[in-house]
C-alpha cells in the first residue's frame, strides 16, 4: 500500500524549500514496476489533478516533480515525475559544508570574478586639491663671496679711487725727484 | 673488487625479505673468479671433499674456494646476511633459484624454530631436506654467524646444483661453511665439485650502477610530504621617513651669499649695477658682470630671510658695494608642505582599485604623473617640497600615511636674464628642459641645431607626455581582456575600462612655464560608473569565496565545491544534486 500526496507549489525549481499547497491524497498499490527517479503511475480519481505540479510518494520517500499529467480515460490520470533531490535530501544537504562560490548575503566585493561588476561607458572624474600650494613669491640674488672684513670701495666712490692711484702716481714722482735732488 | 664484479654480474636481485622473498639470481655465466675458480671448475670429479667441515683452517681446496668466496665479500657491511635472517619469519622460506629456469628447481633456506634453520632442495616435484642445524636429515651443520647462501652450480644445465653457507667470524678468519648438491631431487653428499658461484644471496638489495649520461634535467619527485603554506605573514612595514635638509649649504661657505631682495631693492642694486664707472671698474679689471652676480632668479614661495646685510660683491680681492640692505636667505634649502589629502574609496569594492580607478598627481612645476591605485586608495597622501634656492631645483616628495612613496625632480624658479649673454642662454636652457622632460631625453644643455631638431621633433611626434599612444591603449586593453575573459560588449569592467586610455593632462612644467600655472598640487581620479541592477543578488548572488554551513546560509547560493554524502540517495541523484548547487539555489 503506497500514498501518494498530490500538491501545488509555487516556488522555482531551484528552491530548495518549497511551499506545498495540499490538493488530494491518494493510497493504493503500485501495480506495475516504477522507477524511483522518474516515475510513472496512473491515479483513478474524479478529482481535477491537471493542476497538480508535485507529489510526494510516502513508500519512496522522496518527492517529484510532475513533468507530464495524462488523462488516460475520464477520472484516471498518468503521472509522469522526476525527483526533487533538494526537497528530498533537504535535511542532509544543508548539514553539508561547501566552498561557496556566489551568495546573495555573503559576499566580498573586492573579490572580481570578472562577471559582477558592469560598467557604462562613462566615467566619473574628479579632482581634488591639496590644501596648500605656492604662494608669494622671492627674488633671489646670488653673490660672489659674503659678507667680509675687506676694505670697501663703496659705488660712489669709484671716480675717487682712479684719482687717488693718480694722485699716488704723482706723489711718487715727486718723491723719486726730491730724492735724486738730494743725491746731488 | 671481487666482489663489486660479482655484484655486478648478479641481475635482477628483487628486493628483501618479505615473508616469502625470492632472491633472483642469474647464471654468472663463466667464471668470474679467476684462478682459484679457474682451478676449481677444471678439477676432476671428486678430487675435492667439500663435506669437510669443523675445519677452520682447513687447506683444501674446498676451504680454499670458500677462503676465496669468503674473501669476495671481505667486508661483512656488503654481505650482511645476519640482518635478513633475523627478520625472516619461522617457516617463511627464502627461495633462491635461476631465474631463466623457474623455481621449480631451487634451494630454499628457512628458520624452522629458534636457532634451528633447514635448507630444502626443492627440484622435479620432490622436496628433501638437504641440511641444516638441529634438522633431522641435516647431514651437516654450520656454527654461525650465519652470513649466507651461495648457490653453486657445477654443470651447464642447473640439473645439479649446490649450495654453500657462509660464515664469517669477526676475527677475519674464515669459518667453514658446508656444501651438499641435489641432484634430481636426491641430495648427495661428499661428492660436489663445485664449477662456480651461481648466485651469492645477500640481504641489501642490488642497486645497479647508475648509468653514464647528462644528470636528469628535472628534480627528484618526493611526495613523502606536502610543502608549502607556512610563509611568514609578515604584515609590518617600515615608514621611510625623509632625511633631514642638509647641514652643507653654499650659502655658508662664503663663496657667494643668497639675497633675497624686495621689488625696491631691486631696482636700487640694478640701477647701483647699471652706473656707468661700474663698467669702468669692471672692464679695467677685465672682470665681467655675471662674475659679480652669479644669478638673479625668482621663486614662487616667500624665501624665510631673516638678516640684513649689504649688498656687495667680491672679485679677485675687490669688494665692490651697492650700497643697498637687502635681506640674506637664512638657509640654501627651503622647505614648502602643501598639505594632506585622503582618497577614499567610492563604491567600496574591486572597481575602486588598479586597473578600473585611475589617479594621476599634477606637481606644480614638476608636470603629472600617475599613481597606483592600489598603494593611494583608502589613505592619506602628503606632498612636500624641497627647493634649492641656488640652482632653483626643487624636489617634490609624496608620503601616504607618512611614508615616502614617490619623489619628482623639477624646476621651481625663473631665472632673470642679467645680460644678452645669459638670454641666450636663458632660452636654450627653458627649451631643453621642455624636450627633456616631454620626451624623457634627460639632454639638458644641448645647444645649437640640436636643440631646435628637438623643439621640432616634440611639435610633430606627440609622445607619453602629450597622450596616450594607440598602441599602448590597445596593449592595455589586451592585458585586462585576457585576465577578465570578457568583451566590451558585455560591458564588464575590465572590458570597458581597459580599452580606455590614460591621458597625461601636462607637459613640461618646470621654470617659467611652471609660474603660468597651477601652482597647487591636486588629484584626478577616473572612476568607473557602475551599474549592477538593484535585485542582483537575488539572481545572481556577489563573490564570495568561502566555506560555510548551507545551513547557515539564506538567499541565492552558488556552491564551488561540495563532497555530498547522502547515504540514502542513488548516484544519480548525488549527482544532480551537485549539479544543481553549483547552478545555483535558493536556501
Amino acid at each position: 500500500m503506497i500514498t501518494v500526496k498530490a500538491f501545488k507549489y509555487d516556488s522555482p525549481n531551484h528552491y530548495i524549500n518549497k511551499q506545498l499547497i495540499d490538493v488530494a491524497t491518494f493510497t493504493g498499490n503500485l501495480k506495475d514496476e516504477t522507477s524511483v527517479i522518474d516515475p510513472v503511475f496512473e491515479v483513478e480519481s474524479s478529482l481535477d489533478l491537471s493542476q497538480t505540479n508535485y507529489i510526494w510518494i510516502s513508500e519512496l520517500h522522496r518527492y517529484y516533480y510532475v513533468l507530464n499529467i495524462v488523462s488516460v480515460a475520464t477520472g484516471l490520470w498518468r503521472f509522469h515525475c522526476h525527483v526533487d533531490v533538494l526537497m528530498t535530501y533537504k535535511p542532509t544537504i544543508l548539514a553539508h559544508e561547501a566552498v561557496i562560490g556566489r551568495q546573495q548575503s555573503l559576499y566580498n566585493l573586492y573579490l572580481n570574478d570578472g562577471d559582477t561588476f558592469k560598467v557604462t561607458q562613462r566615467s566619473k572624474i574628479q579632482q581634488k586639491q591639496f590644501p596648500n600650494g605656492f604662494t608669494g613669491s622671492s627674488y633671489v640674488m646670488i653673490v660672489a663671496g659674503g659678507p667680509g672684513n675687506v676694505p670697501t670701495v663703496a659705488a660712489n666712490e669709484l671716480v675717487d679711487t682712479e684719482k687717488a692711484v693718480e694722485e699716488r702716481r704723482e706723489e711718487k714722482e715727486e718723491e723719486t725727484e726730491k730724492a735724486e735732488e738730494k743725491s746731488r | 673488487m671481487a666482489w663489486d664484479i660479482l655484484r655486478s654480474q648478479i641481475e635482477n636481485i628483487i628486493g628483501v625479505y618479505n615473508g616469502e622473498t625470492i632472491f633472483d639470481g642469474d647464471f654468472i655465466g663463466a667464471p668470474i673468479y679467476h684462478g682459484d675458480l679457474d682451478t676449481i671448475k677444471n678439477a676432476p670429479y671428486n678430487s675435492h671433499d667439500l663435506s669437510r667441515y669443523g675445519n677452520s683452517d682447513s687447506t683444501g681446496v674446498w676451504a680454499e674456494y670458500y677462503i676465496n668466496i669468503v674473501n669476495m665479500c671481505a667486508n661483512p657491511t656488503n654481505f650482511n646476511f645476519s640482518s635478513l635472517w633475523n627478520s625472516m619469519a619461522v617457516n617463511v622460506p627464502l627461495k633462491i633459484y635461476n631465474k631463466n629456469k623457474g623455481d621449480s628447481t631451487r634451494i630454499e633456506v628457512y628458520k624452522s624454530g629458534g636457532s634451528q634453520w633447514a635448507v630444502r632442495a626443492v627440484a622435479n616435484g620432490t622436496s628433501v631436506i638437504i641440511g641444516g642445524r638441529g634438522i633431522a636429515g641435516g647431514l651437516q651443520w654450520t656454527r654461525g654467524p650465519f652470513e649466507g647462501i651461495a648457490l653453486l652450480k657445477n654443470d651447464t644445465d642447473g640439473s645439479m646444483m649446490a649450495y654453500c653457507t657462509l660464515s664469517y667470524t669477526e676475527g677475519g678468519n674464515p669459518d667453514y661453511g658446508q656444501c651438499s648438491v641435489v641432484n634430481n631431487g636426491l641430495s648427495a653428499v661428499n661428492s660436489v665439485f663445485v664449477s662456480y658461484v651461481l648466485s651469492v644471496v645477500f640481504s641489501d638489495a642490488y642497486v645497479p650502477p647508475t648509468p653514464p649520461g647528462p644528470d636528469s634535467p628535472y628534480g627528484d619527485d618526493d611526495y613523502s610530504s606536502s610543502t608549502g603554506g607556512d610563509g611568514g605573514h609578515d604584515d609590518t612595514s617600515d615608514t621611510i621617513s625623509q632625511d633631514a635638509i642638509p647641514i652643507a649649504a653654499a650659502t655658508r661657505t662664503g663663496m657667494c651669499t643668497a639675497y633675497v631682495p624686495n621689488w625696491g631693492e631691486i631696482k636700487d642694486v640694478a640701477s647701483a649695477l647699471l652706473d656707468p664707472h661700474w663698467y669702468q671698474i669692471l672692464t679695467s679689471n677685465i672682470v665681467k658682470f655675471s662674475d659679480v652676480i652669479i644669478g638673479l632668479s625668482v621663486f614662487p614661495c616667500t624665501i624665510p630671510a631673516s638678516y640684513e646685510g649689504t649688498v656687495k660683491g667680491n672679485v679677485i680681492g675687490i669688494e665692490m658695494s651697492t650700497g643697498v640692505v637687502s635681506h640674506i636667505a637664512d638657509d640654501q634649502y627651503v622647505e614648502i608642505n602643501c598639505g594632506d589629502l585622503t582618497v577614499e574609496e567610492y563604491w567600496g569594492n574591486c572597481l575602486d582599485y588598479n586597473p578600473y580607478t585611475k589617479i594621476s598627481i599634477f606637481l606644480p612645476f614638476c608636470g603629472t604623473y600617475e599613481f597606483d591605485a592600489d598603494e593611494v586608495m583608502g589613505r592619506t597622501l602628503n606632498v612636500s617640497y624641497r627647493i634649492d634656492i641656488m640652482s632653483g631645483a626643487c624636489l617634490a616628495t609624496i608620503k601616504i600615511d607618512g611614508s615616502v612613496f614617490y619623489q619628482y625632480s623639477g624646476q621651481c624658479s625663473a631665472q632673470v636674464p642679467l645680460s644678452s649673454v645669459s638670454f641666450d642662454q636663458f632660452l636654450s636652457s627653458m627649451i631643453d628642459l621642455g624636450v627633456a622632460t616631454a620626451t624623457g631625453i634627460g639632454a639638458i644643455g644641448a645647444g645649437g641645431a640640436a636643440v631646435k631638431e628637438a623643439s621640432k621633433n616634440f611639435m610633430m611626434h606627440p609622445t607619453a607626455a602629450n597622450g596616450l599612444a594607440v598602441g599602448e591603449s590597445r596593449e592595455r586593453l589586451n592585458e585586462v581582456k585576457a585576465q577578465s575573459g570578457a568583451s566590451i560588449l558585455d560591458a564588464a569592467v575590465g572590458a570597458v575600462m581597459g580599452s580606455k586610455g590614460f591621458y597625461t593632462h601636462a607637459g613640461a612644467m618646470s621654470g617659467s612655464p611652471g609660474f603660468l600655472g597651477v601652482r597647487t598640487p591636486f588629484l584626478t581620479i577616473k572612476r568607473p560608473e557602475q551599474l549592477i541592477p538593484s535585485m542582483y543578488g537575488k539572481f545572481h548572488g556577489y563573490p564570495c569565496n568561502t566555506t560555510a554551513v548551507l545551513g547557515d546560509l539564506t538567499g541565492y547560493t552558488e556552491v564551488n565545491d561540495i563532497r555530498l554524502n547522502i547515504p540514502d540517495a542513488t548516484v544519480e541523484e548525488i549527482l544532480e544534486c551537485e549539479q544543481l548547487l553549483k547552478g545555483g539555489v535558493v536556501i
